[in-house]
């Protein structure tokens, strides 16, 4: 833990990916209307440009915190979101009956 | 005078089976395990170390140590954990934790209402199914600077044990179980690593009950071997000087590539007349 892991500058990012899973409008924004959201987030178009290409590397290269790229992931990747789920065949033989 | 009556760490996710059903079964049934050897030891309640992802704590607010004090906690529900029901906290138990580490130079923050994600969560789905027995989160930093070192988190958990064994009421049971780890990477270029290596190092420490080995490891050590998810570790050092360093047992371990981490968990016992 040498270096930082998140730059002070980029916080109104992290403030935006941190709140995907608390704001159905933020979460549903990123899928429908990705620009009204970095507009309320104050993106700069750089910023803008890492998540339109929906490259990790520039992402990171932002600033962001690294554990903040998993809830953009998960939003927008499909195959990320059913694959980080506990498996059904696991829910149903859990102690108690799961759910 | 309390008694803490049985150890463990475990890892804190559960992902799909699909691809590699033997090993997620594998890693399934060592969690299971767990859960068995905890029932058997019918506790009074859990304390679950373990730290949260992003969701209660994140980058707006971090803090070194906070207890859940609630009289419940819901799940938050991530990776699709069941919360329709809620894991009954012990109020009384926590806050006393928190007022004795203070006086052991130990100051905790306390949280009233958690809504635990899978670092709490899916070790309460073994270690109190259903909401069955009281859990006691306790939650370190993992995410931000500076992580409390190794020799730290096993000095709290010797104040844990302090604790249950000094203030607790006579007869009162006690599981701790610190979940977390093995090495993973988030978030980083690494991320799918594995290191099955570092990983059964470790397992082989706790088994040879190293203290010294385990708690002279430097985070930047732990992080550069293991991740930056590897340095969860610290979760299971918190349990370990709670069980006062004893020879641990290996349940189950798998380096699951396909989950991008190393799943283990262990049981420590208590030595007999302890």
């Amino acid at each position: 833990m040498g270096k930082p892991l998140t730059q002070p500058a980029a916080y109104h990012i992290n403030k935006m990916l941190q709140s995907i899973p608390h704001d159905p409008q933020v979460a549903m924004g990123l899928l429908t209307d990705r620009e009204a959201v970095f507009d309320r987030f104050g993106l700069s178009e750089t910023e803008r440009a890492a998540f339109r290409a929906d490259d990790p590397d520039a992402i990171r290269a932002l600033g962001i915190h690294p554990h903040l790229l998993m809830p953009w992931s998960m939003l927008t990747n499909e195959h990320v979101r059913t694959f980080l789920m506990v498996d059904p065949a696991h829910k149903a033989r859990l102690p108690g009956g799961g759910n | 005078m309390g008694r803490i009556v049985g150890g463990f760490a475990t890892s804190h996710v559960l992902f799909s089976r699909a691809g590699h059903e033997a090993q997620a079964d594998a890693v399934f049934e060592g969690m299971t395990r767990i859960g068995q050897e905890i029932e058997a030891l019918a506790p009074d309640l859990v304390v679950i170390v373990s730290n949260d992802h992003m969701i209660n704590f994140n980058t707006l607010l971090q803090a070194p140590f906070v207890v859940g004090i609630g009289m419940s906690h819901t799940p938050f529900g991530d990776l699709g954990i069941p919360a329709d029901y809620a894991i009954p906290g012990h109020s009384e138990f926590a806050q006393g934790l928190v007022d004795h580490a203070n006086a052991h130079d130990f100051d905790l923050g306390v949280i009233r209402e958690v809504r635990p994600d899978h670092g709490v969560a899916i070790p309460s789905l073994f270690a109190s199914p259903r909401g069955k027995r009281p859990v006691v989160p306790l939650y370190t930093n993992v995410d931000m600077r500076p992580v409390t070192p190794a020799r730290r988190a096993y000095r709290l958990g010797e104040v844990l044990a302090d604790y249950v064994k000094n203030v607790r009421p006579a007869g009162e049971r006690v599981v701790v179980l610190g979940a977390g780890g093995l090495s993973h990477w988030i978030g980083v270029p690494r991320q799918g690593d594995v290191n099955e290596a570092f990983d059964r190092w470790l397992l082989d420490r706790f088994e040879a009950g190293d203290v010294g080995a385990l708690t002279g490891l430097t985070i930047d050590e732990i992080e550069a071997e293991s991740g930056n998810g590897g340095v969860e570790l610290v979760n299971w050092l918190v349990m370990y000087g709670a069980l006062h360093g004893a020879r641990a047992r290996t349940i189950y371990y798998e380096p699951m590539t396909a989950w991008w981490t190393g799943m283990g968990g262990i049981a420590v016992d208590v030595p007999a007349g302890a």
